[in-house]
């Protein structure tokens, strides 16, 4: 069996996010860039069904600008064999493109189960694994906490709105996403990291696909005001008062 | 007179027992001494004076023993035994084949005086040795101290037996020699004989006389083959320990070279290893340290993670690293060459392996394969690796200098670098450090949002933000770390110390956003990769700004800074390829770095900063930091400083060099801890010993974050205030004197060269 993982590079959580000077979109400028935390999930996946014997090759596919390919390096000295890379510009690509895209070089790749986060943290899109899953005209199941694999079939495990479980099965080749809780993802070690050099990394342009929806504004949080602190039990009804006119929570 | 000496057939037999015995005691040496030679090379033949002196402090001078009164006087007593008795035993050696007329009393000229003088010292002696073969029983078999409890005692009662057996017959032998000498109308030994002669007539005494010559020797010859063997190994091998033991700074962590290119070379390179995962990879003083353990459990009570009941004891550890070696390597091995390895050796791997099994030994079996770590199958398990908080207590109490810490951070290196076995918080460490260059993973945009919260009157100045006349005033970079750049409770600390050097006029700048985590964490949990990365992009920003002195508050940047730095600077030299810039710094034995305690301590002294003594602040129990205490002896400053605004200090029983860590040391600040813990344990310690001070005054943001939650956790932090030494010097600056201060030394601030 043959496992791919989808790779997203996002920028990190802690960055500090700037607009850009027209405001249609942010500001990449000095953002710190990582793997998405749940396509490594998906990757640490990947890594354990092969350590178990259950998967053959493990291959990461990201698509981006030059720049991703850290993203994909650091998959690979988690342990994946090999990664392709779908070359774009830089600049907004939609969820749709980006499907459409990724799946065209998944076609070309031998693969019978596809894995993926089941969100990217920058956009929240939630779309593009199911995009490809119903390109490539296989099945999907989303959400993940625990992955199965054997005898040609998926058996995923999810948990939904409150704490109901679910068991959900499916015919190979199929899409799985991720999320929180499905595995802790290993430290990259550093033999890891050397032999990680050395894997081969397919790069393949885009095809021309165009942007179906795009952006217009976009616009930060209002800063958070600073708290008021009261000290002596005098001011106990001024603090009622304030929770109920202004803070509005009582 | 009766003949005093062996007859001609007895001689032989006695020359034969004696080359059979030391044959067969020089056969174990040959294979113990082999099995140093498994391992990586380690040059400890430099600075031979500071070693000799080391080894007549601590060796010869027993200068630890003191340190625990009653054990260690008794040790000192027997120590003395085997140095001063050790010409005796060479004289029962020499009479056995010369008879009597070879003894010290017959040395042609000197003899009169040596022989009776040494005979009396060696009495007393042998009384000495007597009384504490007799005290160590007592302590083995009924007091039983902590340290000595859940041992076993057979092998230690035997051995005294047996010491306490050559001391009987040495005065036996003086007995019998006195009733022959007094049935001869000689004059009698003065000494021990005098008790025992009385048990003899000339003909017995003559008897026992030769009887106690062989017996003896014999007895001191199986002694000798047996040392080997055992925890008694230390008789043969203390000596030595102390002489290689390690020289210079404490606190600092031997680097590994060319990391990168070793990583490279690993897959090819089988002999190649990283850390210590094997018996293979214990270099030969780290085998003579184990060797050297008696099992004496000094190490043990004041281990922070020992006496938490973490799974960590170092005499432990000794005992499985050397179980391992034995059992890898047993005495029956093939011949082999220096730095040869057996990692690949089917048969002797399995030879092991059954023979382990023979002997039912289930727990070591994994040893078969070499590995002395692997999981819980390993010989050293890795929760016992990760449990250390590297304090040092243990290395500072061991009477023979056995290394525990740089052993512990090597294991570390392999499961950290090679394995990737690290506990979940330990990778999420990792990813943060590496990515954003601090212990919580915030943005390294968000470093210097600590200046914003100084509050009025604190202007703190960044180096990226001065101009060249500016800079070239600077004196000093203040380097705040990660905790008093993000932690809101340190960042307190960080205020106070910009408000003393403010007061004293100091010129300093701090790098904001462009300082990051100095790395000292990340190469004690073993990540030696990223920890020396972050050391050089450090030192690269150190050089562009031309800093050459460091304040510090935090005691583990200031040892890592201090101590570790000059190691890499070379590095970043190279790394850097701006000769402008580095030139200054080629052949550059470091920064002079300096603690904000030191600096503080020095500007009361010279009057540039005056402290108020008018506000009561009562008493304030101190607790040294590992890292500025053990490790770097700074002890009196802060509790000078604290006397100065008028606090009475009260010292906690385990204080200054054995203070007892807070339980952050290590990496262990960012490990989940279970209970007991270590950081209540040491609040429990200090309340209890300075009977409830109002104010705990600490040196180090860890300690004080550690401390600060023992007091919130058991609900008495509205009464115990867990305070820097720094908070409460800037609370008590004194502010006209020190306007004056800022008026007069600013002159003599611009005199001083600057960095």
């Amino acid at each position: 069996m043959n496992i791919v993982v989808l790779c997203k590079q996002v920028p990190d959580t802690e960055s500090r996010i700037k607009l850009s000077g027209d405001g249609t979109d942010f500001d990449m400028e000095g953002i710190k860039w990582i793997l998405n935390p749940y396509d490594e999930f998906a990757v640490e996946e990947a890594l354990v069904k092969k350590e178990a014997g259950q998967a053959e090759k493990v291959t990461v596919v990201g698509l981006g600008p030059d720049r991703i390919v850290e993203a994909l390096r650091t998959a690979l000295a988690m342990g994946a064999d090999a990664a392709v890379h779908v070359k774009t510009a830089e600049g907004y690509i939609d969820s749709l493109a980006t499907a459409k895209d990724l799946a065209a070089a998944i076609k070309e790749l031998d693969c019978d189960l596809l894995l993926a986060g089941c969100r990217a943290i920058d956009d929240d899109m939630f779309a593009v694994p199911s995009m490809v899953a119903e390109l490539l005209g296989v099945p999907q199941i989303n959400v993940c906490g625990k992955i199965e694999v054997g005898d040609g079939k998926v058996t995923a495990h999810r948990e939904i709105e409150g704490g109901a479980k679910q068991v959900m099965e499916a015919a190979l080749p199929a899409v799985v996403t991720a999320t929180k809780g499905l595995n802790e993802p290993r430290y990259a070690s550093l033999p890891g990291i050397m032999k990680a050099k050395r894997k081969p990394v397919d790069v393949k342009e885009a095809g021309a696909t165009q942007n179906k929806a795009k952006g217009t504004s976009v616009s930060l949080p209002e800063e958070r005001k600073a708290g008021k602190v009261f000290e002596g039990v005098e001011h106990v009804a001024e603090v009622v008062r304030l929770l109920r006119e202004e803070a509005k929570v009582i | 007179m009766e003949a005093l000496a062996l007859s001609g057939a007895l001689k032989v037999l006695f020359a034969v027992v004696i080359a059979g015995l030391l044959a067969t005691h020089g056969a174990v040496m040959y294979h113990r001494i082999r099995l140093m030679m498994v391992g990586p090379k380690e040059n400890r033949f430099d600075r031979i004076k500071d070693r000799v002196g080391r080894l007549l402090q601590y060796g010869l001078g027993q200068g630890r023993m003191p340190d625990e009164l009653v054990p260690g006087l008794l040790h000192i007593f027997i120590f003395a035994g085997f140095m001063i008795l050790s010409v005796r035993t060479l004289e029962l050696f020499v009479m056995g084949f010369g008879g009597y007329e070879a003894s010290l009393h017959h040395i042609p000229v000197v003899g009169g005086v040596i022989g009776p003088v040494y005979s009396f010292v060696k009495d007393i002696v042998v009384i000495l040795v007597i009384t504490g073969c007799i005290g160590f029983m007592w302590r083995r078999l009924v007091s039983l101290p902590k340290r000595m409890q859940g041992m076993h005692h057979w092998e230690p009662v035997a051995i005294l037996c047996w010491i306490c057996g050559l001391m009987i017959f040495d005065m036996l032998h003086e007995g019998g020699y006195n009733a022959v000498a007094v049935a001869n109308g000689r004059e009698a030994h003065f000494g021990l004989g005098l008790l025992t002669q009385g048990m003899f007539n000339a003909e017995s005494g003559a008897t026992m006389w030769k009887a106690a010559v062989v017996g003896h020797s014999v007895m001191v010859l199986l002694f000798l083959n047996y040392l080997p063997f055992g925890k008694h190994f230390h008789v043969i091998t203390a000596l030595p320990n102390v002489f290689f033991s390690r020289l210079g700074p404490k606190g600092r962590i031997e680097p590994i070279r060319n990391i990168e290119e070793k990583f490279e070379q690993l897959e090819t390179n089988p002999d190649l290893s990283i850390g210590i995962a094997k018996v293979e990879d214990v270099s030969w003083k780290q085998i003579l340290d184990v060797y050297s353990c008696t099992e004496c459990g000094r190490c043990a009570p004041y281990c922070p993670a020992f006496s938490t009941d973490k799974p960590l004891s170092h005499r432990g550890v000794n005992k499985s690293i050397k179980a391992a070696a034995y059992h890898k390597y047993p005495l029956e091995m093939p011949p082999f060459k220096f730095g040869q390895k057996y990692a690949g050796d089917e048969e002797l791997v399995a030879a092991a392996q059954a023979k382990g099994a023979a002997e039912g030994k289930d727990a070591i079996t994994a040893l078969g394969n070499g590995m002395l770590i692997d999981g819980n199958d390993g010989a050293v398990w890795t929760e016992t690796i990760w449990s250390c908080t590297l304090c040092g207590d243990c290395e500072d109490r061991c009477p023979v200098f056995i290394e525990q810490v740089p052993r512990i951070v090597q294991m570390r290196q392999y499961l950290s670098m090679i394995a990737g076995d690290i506990p979940a918080e330990i990778t999420n460490y990792y990813k943060n450090i590496e990515r954003n260059s601090n212990p919580w993973g915030l943005g390294p945009d968000k470093r210097a949002d600590w200046i914003a919260k100084a509050g009025e009157g604190v202007k703190v100045r960044q180096f990226a933000e001065l101009s060249p006349e500016e800079l070239a005033e600077v004196e000093y970079l203040y380097y705040v770390g990660c905790m008093g750049s993000y932690d809101d409770r340190s960042q307190k600390i960080t205020h106070s110390v910009c408000k003393i050097l403010d007061a004293a006029g100091i010129k300093y700048a701090v790098l904001g956003i462009e300082e990051g985590c100095n790395g000292e964490t990340a190469r004690r949990l073993g990540n030696e990769y990223v920890g020396q990365i972050m050391a050089v992009t450090n030192i690269q920003t150190f050089m562009t700004y031309g800093v050459k002195k460091v304040i510090t508050n935090c005691p583990h940047c200031f040892n890592t800074i201090k101590n570790e730095y000059p190691d890499f600077i070379e590095d970043a030299i190279t790394q850097m390829e701006t000769p402008e810039i580095t030139d200054a710094y080629k052949g550059s034995a470091g920064f002079e770095v300096i603690h904000a305690n030191e600096l503080a301590h020095d500007l009361l002294m010279s009057g540039r900063i005056k402290l108020d003594r008018s506000k009561d602040i009562g008493r304030v129990g101190y607790h040294d930091p590992c890292f500025l205490g053990r490790y770097n002896g700074v002890f009196e400053q802060q509790r000078d400083l604290l006397r100065a605004v008028g606090a009475e200090v009260v010292e906690p029983s385990l204080n200054k060099k054995q203070s007892y860590c807070c339980g952050a040391g290590g990496g262990r600040m960012w490990v989940e801890e279970h209970a007991p813990r270590v950081n209540h344990t040491r609040f429990d310690e200090i309340m209890e010993s300075c009977d409830q001070p109002a104010t705990v005054g600490v040196s180090c943001p860890f300690c004080l974050t550690m401390l600060t939650d023992s007091s919130k956790d058991k609900q008495v932090d509205d009464k115990v205030k867990v305070k820097d030494v720094l908070e409460i010097v800037a609370d008590h600056l004194s502010q006209p004197a020190a306007k004056v201060a800022e008026e007069t030394p600013k002159e003599e601030a611009a005199e001083q060269p600057s960095a």
